[in-house]
């Protein structure tokens, strides 16, 4: 166990301290919801196939749909209730089709009829990776993460024996992410026991934790705690945005450069958040499925912003109304800069869903955020109002795009020391030669060009058009 | 976005109705469709108005110095300025007019000397505004246009645009570049013939450029400039740094053809109008924080050198800063940055999911 150097941070990004309607407060408990639609692709991995029929009884985390042959990870029911559907439809982040099942909740007064995992006795440490990975599995844990938790059920795109490090994110830095922090708080001792407990699915490895430094009581507790484990490494972060994408964690901690646009764990590693680990300790020790995770509700539209657990497949609409909603928003699920866009009531909350912001616009599209002298803080022009102590942040696109004025902003905040808007252009040429010469797949898609150019071009919605061609054109050859 | 629901219950009904979501591809001015859906508050507008703002002092300076004339140059600079782009924005169908001309009409009017003929400014302003309408205005032009007018004033007209007035008429102690006719000779002439070091250049006590003569005041804008971050801090800072620096390492080396120190350079001459605004407009500068050191460094020695060679040393910044806008987009090619995870070159570019 060590701390591993000061304060350390990576290039370019930006700090998002203050915002409208930031959740806060203690983790709140949503409702079990009349009913739910769960999607079953998750993440980078592919379809389970179903293994429930419409009208058939369902207790909550029991299996609804599991392959094992398949990169996936199994879809289990939130609920206790019956299924009522089960259908093509479309999944509520990217549009793409994928088949949905829906179940109904049982009618009031409403009870949880539990289906525990087969969890052994005794300590998990003599269990062994091939017997922690199965409960993983079983339990729905390897489907969070970018590119899922590795395990002896193909739930990523590495062998679990290949892994030498894993990385644990526990510094938001999106703006209205706020869930690890909450579940850090209120779950420590689910969080240091899972941290053992990935260790030990994983084998002989390091865990590295890239925590908040604007958590000093958490780094205090975790550092008196884990004294004696000397595979765990400890790093205060500057909770600067994009710290917590996979590319720009191991390049700030380990100052390793994963390949463009190929996963981590081509280098060994693993990233994964705070919700997996302590997921991981509910499913081991609790023998608790993960029917449920911690969202985010926040944004300037929502009269009460908090974290909560929430049942997967809650459909937004539900969240919304819970939380006070006022008025027309724009709602998004995941962080303002990542996330989706949903323009459904139904959509329903996924596994992947850390987030659901509702901002108002066009009534006060204004977001502030407050200046300050951390290091990359607010790395950008002082103006408005001239000597206020608070700038603003639009959700709207005020007056239209300009030309582009060449001004570099895009160069400086881009995390992965790309090229953005020479990206941008060459993509609107059709010069795929060009981009690819730029490294245009290191894009880790953070938005941040997008966010500060100040001429207001859709530079990421460029490269993203790039990329799509390229990918066309090779499939093609 | 899910699959609909065939029959919804009372309580649904109700809820669609209260929870309304706007659609993804926005209406009016919100046009957002995919992530980010946050973007920065400021604009191309707060940017170069805050350009333009930053000379606000300088343009007080001048007016002090040489007199009320000063504004009439000014506004004969815009509105030859604004008549020009209505025009070509006609022309070229543009929607709408941009924010620019706010800092070119300024800026020709400041590299003026202080009492033009008022045809030549009428002229200068058409050739400015041509070298940047023509381009398509606003973030398209690849010289800076200010600098294309006066360079060809400076050519054509070469004896009426080394007429520098007496500054303060009479100041005590300044009395040497204060002749009574209209002086020709700067401080820079001066200096560069051997003559003292003018330390009064930082309060304008010398005859020079309209908005070059008040060294102090432009360094208070140029200061104000780098606090909101208007300006990248890299092409000023190197500017100077290399001015002092580098100028005083050549004019010890030269010091017949250069002069007695680097601040003299850095003092005089509308240097710091060529490192805060002239040589640091965005546009005409390289995007990539190597190549703005390039840049700031080559354009500075150049200033230094072609102040030594050429007739006229009060236009080194002129012809020094077009020269080196000439070389920005190659700068801009051989200072790429390095992205993170390409080293591993081929090999790693499959690409994510599809």
């Amino acid at each position: 166990m060590a701390i591993v150097g000061t304060l350390k941070t990576f290039k370019g990004g930006r700090y998002f301290p203050r915002l409208q309607g930031l959740p806060r407060g203690p983790l709140r408990e949503g409702p079990v919801p009349p009913r739910v639609h769960l999607p079953l692709r998750q993440g980078f991995g592919e379809e389970p196939d179903p293994l429930v029929e419409v009208g058939q009884r369902v207790r909550t985390g029991e299996v609804l749909a599991r392959s094992d042959e398949k990169i996936s990870t199994p879809v289990l029911a939130s609920l206790t209730g019956t299924v009522v559907r089960v259908e093509e439809g479309v999944h509520p982040l990217d549009g793409e089709p994928t088949t949905v099942i829906t179940l109904e909740a049982d009618p009031e007064p409403y009870r949880d009829d539990w289906a525990p995992l087969d969890v052994p006795r005794g300590n998990f440490e003599r269990w062994g990776p091939e017997e922690l990975g199965r409960i993983l599995y079983e339990a729905g844990v390897t489907a969070l993460g970018k590119w899922g938790f590795p395990t002896p059920f193909r739930t990523a795109p590495a062998e679990p024996s290949a892994i030498r490090a894993l990385l644990v994110n526990a510094v938001e830095a999106e703006p209205y992410l706020r869930g690890d922090r909450a579940l850090l708080f209120e779950e420590f001792e689910k969080f240091v026991t899972g941290l053992k407990i990935l260790k030990s699915a994983l084998g002989n490895i390091e865990v590295h934790v890239g925590l908040g430094y604007d958590l000093p009581h958490v780094l205090e507790e975790l550092e008196a705690r884990m004294e004696y484990h000397d595979w765990l490494y400890l790093h205060p972060l500057l909770p600067k945005y994009p710290q917590g994408e996979d590319e720009v964690l191991i390049k700030t901690i380990l100052n390793e450069e994963v390949p463009a646009g190929r996963p981590p764990t081509d280098l060994g590693v693993v990233v994964c958040d705070v919700q997996l680990v302590v997921a991981a300790y509910e499913a081991v020790v609790e023998a608790r499925p993960m029917v449920d995770r911690v969202v985010s509700i926040g944004g300037s539209a929502m009269a009460q912003p908090v974290n909560a657990r929430v049942r997967l497949g809650t459909p937004v609409g539900d969240l919304l109304e819970q939380f006070g909603n006022q008025g027309p928003s724009r709602v998004i699920v995941g962080g303002p800069l990542r996330g989706s866009s949903v323009t459904d009531v139904d959509a329903p909350i996924t596994r992947e869903a850390r987030a659901l912001v509702a901002l108002e616009e066009p009534r006060s599209p204004s977001v502030t955020t407050r200046w300050g002298f951390l290091p990359g803080a607010d790395s950008h022009v002082r103006l408005l109002p001239p000597f206020g102590r608070e700038k603003r942040a639009t959700t709207a696109l005020v007056g239209g795009t300009k030309p582009c004025i060449r001004c570099g902003d895009c160069v400086d905040i881009c995390p992965q020391n790309l090229f953005p808007i020479e990206l941008a252009e060459a993509g609107e040429r059709g010069d795929l030669e060009r981009a690819e010469e730029l490294t245009i797949f290191a894009c880790i898609e953070c938005g941040l060009c997008s966010y500060i150019c100040p001429s207001k071009i859709d530079l990421l919605e460029g490269i993203r058009k790039a990329k799509r061609w390229i990918r066309e054109e090779r499939l093609e050859d | 976005m899910s699959a609909p629901v065939p029959t919804p219950t009372a309580s649904q009904e109700t809820r669609r109705r209260r929870i309304e979501l706007l659609p993804a591809g926005g209406g009016g001015r919100f046009a957002v469709a995919r992530a980010p859906y946050l973007r920065d508050g400021v604009g191309v507008r707060g940017y170069l108005g805050a350009f333009a703002l930053a000379l606000v002092p300088a343009v007080l300076g001048a007016v002090a110095l040489f007199g009320l004339h000063v504004l009439a140059v000014i506004a004969l600079s815009y509105a030859v300025g604004l008549l020009m782009h209505y025009g070509f924005s006609r022309l070229q169908r543009r929607p709408r007019p941009d924010e620019g001309i706010l800092l070119t009409a300024m800026l020709f009017a400041l590299v003026l000397p202080p009492n033009p003929p008022w045809a030549l400014v009428v002229l200068g302003s058409v050739f400015a505004f041509l070298a940047r309408e023509i381009f398509g205005g606003l973030g398209r032009y690849p010289f800076q246009p200010a600098l294309v007018g006066k360079a060809l004033l400076v050519i054509l007209f070469p004896a009426a645009m080394a007429r520098f007035w007496e500054p303060l008429a009479g100041g005590a102690g300044f009395a040497q570049w204060a002749p009574a006719e209209p002086a020709t000779q700067t401080p820079l002439t001066a200096v560069l013939q051997g003559q003292e070091v003018p330390l009064g250049t930082l309060l304008g006590a010398q005859p020079g450029l309209l908005g070059g003569a008040f060294a102090g005041l432009l360094l208070l804008g140029g200061v104000w400039l780098l606090f909101t971050r208007a300006v990248d801090w890299r092409i000023p800072l190197g500017m100077v740094l290399t001015a002092w620096l580098g100028g005083g390492l050549l004019t010890m080396l030269y010091p017949e053809v250069l002069g007695p120190s680097g601040l003299v350079h850095l003092l005089s001459g509308g240097f710091l109008l060529a490192a805060f605004w002239l040589a640091a407009d965005p546009v005409t500068s390289p995007m990539t924080p190597r190549g703005k050191w390039l840049f700031a460094i080559a354009v500075t020695l150049l200033i230094v050198i072609l102040r030594g060679l050429i007739p006229w040393p009060e236009e080194a910044i002129v012809f020094a800063v077009l020269m080196m806008n000439a070389l920005v987009p190659w700068l801009d090619r051989v200072a790429a940055p390095r992205p993170f995870g390409s080293s591993a070159g081929g090999q790693g570019q499959g690409g994510k999911k599809g």
